[in-house]
């Protein structure tokens, strides 16, 4: 499933804020990215059929059915499977070649992937 | 001037800009096509023409009657049927062949104009209606759904873009957002413009991505969102004519490539290689509608990359040559056929026409080119030519039912009447005793005189007046006049009983009961002016069959 920036920014929301009304978060969504009331609702109503949100009463509380953690497995599950043949090998190795990673950084990971073998 | 007639004279200029642009797409500066594309688009909104002797339909004409004064064209072939039919109405002969030679060369779109008719009017004008109101529907539906994928962006927060913002200030505000639901940028809004970057942009390529914000900016300073809008009104009215469709897909290509030469001319013309190449990696695909273009984009883009690697600065020369040609298709295309306007005492003389019938006197004076023609549409002297009886009107109507028109419409027949039921009605009056004149008027709408009366560019128009005979209680003959409409006729009968009434000749009752035998209710129908049709015709010069054997006969 492919959850776009605007249902992740929803989600962002919620992790942050914990569970809220469908109202405090079009007012909190309009401060940060300008969207009308409307808006927001439209991508509430969206996540609420991708089933990453539930909506109950009162108030249309909504709440993450996702954590921020199974947000990132599955868009990196998404990303190895698209860029890289399935393969997680080859996305580690494609990050630790980047250039914009300290030699710090890049010792740090080494050790994280040491630690797991 | 309606909407079909409005579209075909639209139809040449349409035509013409694609014949330049052709020819010149990669030779002119772009700004010739868009200047072209609006003198199209005002052609096609504005319902209003502006008459020219150098018009290419006045030209044509005059060419039309030089070569076929030389050739001598047998057009009468064409009219034989025509022929039969007005000679078994009696017209004399002689007449026939002054107008039908005349008729024959009146350009069709005139001959519609002229012929619009009430009744098939009403269904066309649905018919236009509902499609209209479907490819317009089509169109919002599309924006709409659009906007509300647009809405759901997100802003950006880069150091690069925040600072192109500060460097290009405009009145309106610009917003610049991302989205991941689209694959190209595109730029949205006429007041509040926002620019829509993809999710997938590369946000350190700041080379990049000034190209893609020059363009958009050029967008939306030239307000092409709404020149966009405005082609969409246009198509959605003209929907019926497949030169619009042209127009707008090529009109939205221009607006991309003046764009595009914009963006070239400023950042220098070393850069156009590395903007070209950006295009195509972009494979940008603009605009509200893009389900309508999809089928022209790989076409387009191909023709922008090509424009923009020929892109050079314009010189003096070229503005000039765009200038010469922007103003010549104006002249030529933009106006309508030299159609003077009606002269005021042409006006007043009309109006008089109607007391021709009854008192004798000359139905028309034209006075033209110093030469004065005096009309009388019927001859006076026979009472036969001059009203319709029962026999004649029923011939009118078995040619009415025979389907052909214009053999109809050469017996004479009232214009808005070509509805039977119309045609019935008035012979079940001409049966109860009102007087139907026969009333042939030709009006020439081009400069030509009288010795070419034959092969000039002619209207025809047919019409009747009614008018009510009768003798009084005393035995003395009452003629009310002649009238244009019945409802005019029947005021008049009105007046007269009521001052009858009123001069204790008659009794209330009975007055009611004479007026009741002769009048009718009416129908809305009945109540078109012939002043009114006229004025809304553009015609000119009335000239007349004063020459030839015909002229003793009607003069």
């Amino acid at each position: 499933m492919k959850l776009f920036d605007s249902e992740l920014k929803v989600l962002d929301v919620l992790w942050r804020e914990g569970d809220i009304t469908a109202k405090r978060l079009a007012e909190i969504l309009h401060e940060q990215v300008q969207w009308s009331k409307t808006t927001t609702y439209t991508v509430i109503k969206k996540c609420l059929d991708k089933g990453v949100v539930s909506r109950g009463e009162p108030n249309f509380v909504c709440h993450a059915l996702i954590s921020r953690q199974q947000a990132q497995e599955m868009e990196t599950t998404e990303l190895i499977n698209k860029m890289y043949g399935g393969m997680p090998d080859q996305l580690v190795s494609s990050i630790l070649w980047r250039k914009d990673l300290s030699g710090e950084e890049i010792e740090r990971l080494k050790k994280i992937i040491e630690k797991l073998n | 001037m309606n909407i079909f007639s409005l579209s075909l004279s639209a139809t040449y200029i349409i035509l013409a800009i694609l014949v330049v642009r052709t020819l010149f797409i990669h030779r002119l500066p772009k700004k010739t096509f868009m200047a072209l594309w609006s003198i199209a688009a005002c052609r096609l909104l504005l319902p209003f023409s502006i008459p020219s002797q150098l018009n290419i339909g006045s030209i044509v004409n005059k060419l039309y009657t030089a070569w076929q004064n030389q050739a001598a064209l047998p057009v009468e072939t064409v009219y034989a049927p025509v022929i039969n039919d007005v000679a078994a109405l009696g017209a004399p002969e002689s007449l026939q062949d002054t107008l039908i030679t005349g008729i024959a060369n009146i350009p069709f779109d005139e001959v519609t104009t002229v012929t619009t008719n009430a009744a098939s009017l009403s269904w066309l004008f649905y018919l236009w209606l509902a499609g209209a109101c479907v490819l317009a529907l089509y169109f919002l539906i599309t924006h709409w759904r659009c906007q509300n994928t647009y809405k759901i962006s997100l802003p950006i927060e880069n150091r690069f873009i925040e600072e192109w913002l500060q460097v290009h200030p405009l009145r309106r505000k610009i917003h610049i957002r991302q989205s991941d639901n689209i694959n190209a940028p595109l730029t949205y809004g006429i007041l509040k413009p926002v620019i829509l970057l993809p999710g997938s942009t590369d946000w350190q390529d700041e080379t990049g991505l000034a190209y893609v914000l020059a363009h958009e900016y050029v967008h939306i300073q030239r307000f092409d969102t709404l020149y966009k809008w405005i082609l969409v009104g246009i198509l959605s009215m003209h929907w019926f004519n497949p030169f619009v469709w042209l127009m707008y897909i090529f009109a939205n290509r221009d607006i991309e490539l003046t764009c595009d030469e914009m963006v070239v001319q400023t950042f220098g013309e070393k850069m156009k290689s590395v903007y070209a190449l950006m295009l195509i990696s972009l494979g940008e695909k603009r605009g509200i509608f893009m389900g309508l273009c999809s089928n022209f984009s790989k076409n387009s883009v191909e023709e922008r990359v090509v424009s923009i690697m020929k892109t050079k600065k314009n010189s003096v020369a070229k503005t000039l040559v765009a200038l010469i040609l922007i103003s010549s298709i104006v002249v030529l295309f933009a106006t309508t056929k030299t159609i003077s306007a009606i002269p005021l005492e042409i006006q007043e003389e009309y109006k008089e026409r109607m007391l021709f019938v009854t008192t004798g006197e000359t139905a028309l004076k034209v006075t033209y080119d110093g030469n004065t023609w005096e009309y009388y549409p019927h001859n006076t002297e026979n009472e036969d030519w001059k009203w319709y009886n029962t026999e004649e009107f029923e011939k009118l109507i078995n040619l009415a039912k025979t389907d052909n028109y214009s053999a109809y419409r050469w017996a004479g027949a009232y214009e808005a009447e070509k509805d039977l039921s119309k045609l019935e009605q008035t012979l079940a009056d001409i049966k109860n005793g009102i007087k139907v004149s026969k009333c042939k008027i030709i009006f020439v709408a081009d400069d030509i005189g009288p010795q070419s009366v034959a092969s000039s560019t002619m209207r025809c128009f047919y019409w009747y007046c009614f008018g009510y005979v009768f003798k009084d209680k005393s035995g003395n003959t009452v003629d009310l006049g002649l009238f244009e409409t019945r409802s005019a006729l029947f005021a008049a009968l009105k007046r007269y009983y009521d001052k009858e009434v009123m001069g204790g000749r008659m009794s209330q009752g009975e007055a009611d009961r004479l007026f009741n035998k002769i009048a009718h209710p009416l129908r809305n129908h009945d109540e078109v002016s012939l002043l009114d049709k006229f004025i809304n015709v553009n015609w000119s010069s009335v000239v007349l069959p004063t020459h030839g054997e015909g002229a003793d006969r009607i003069l």
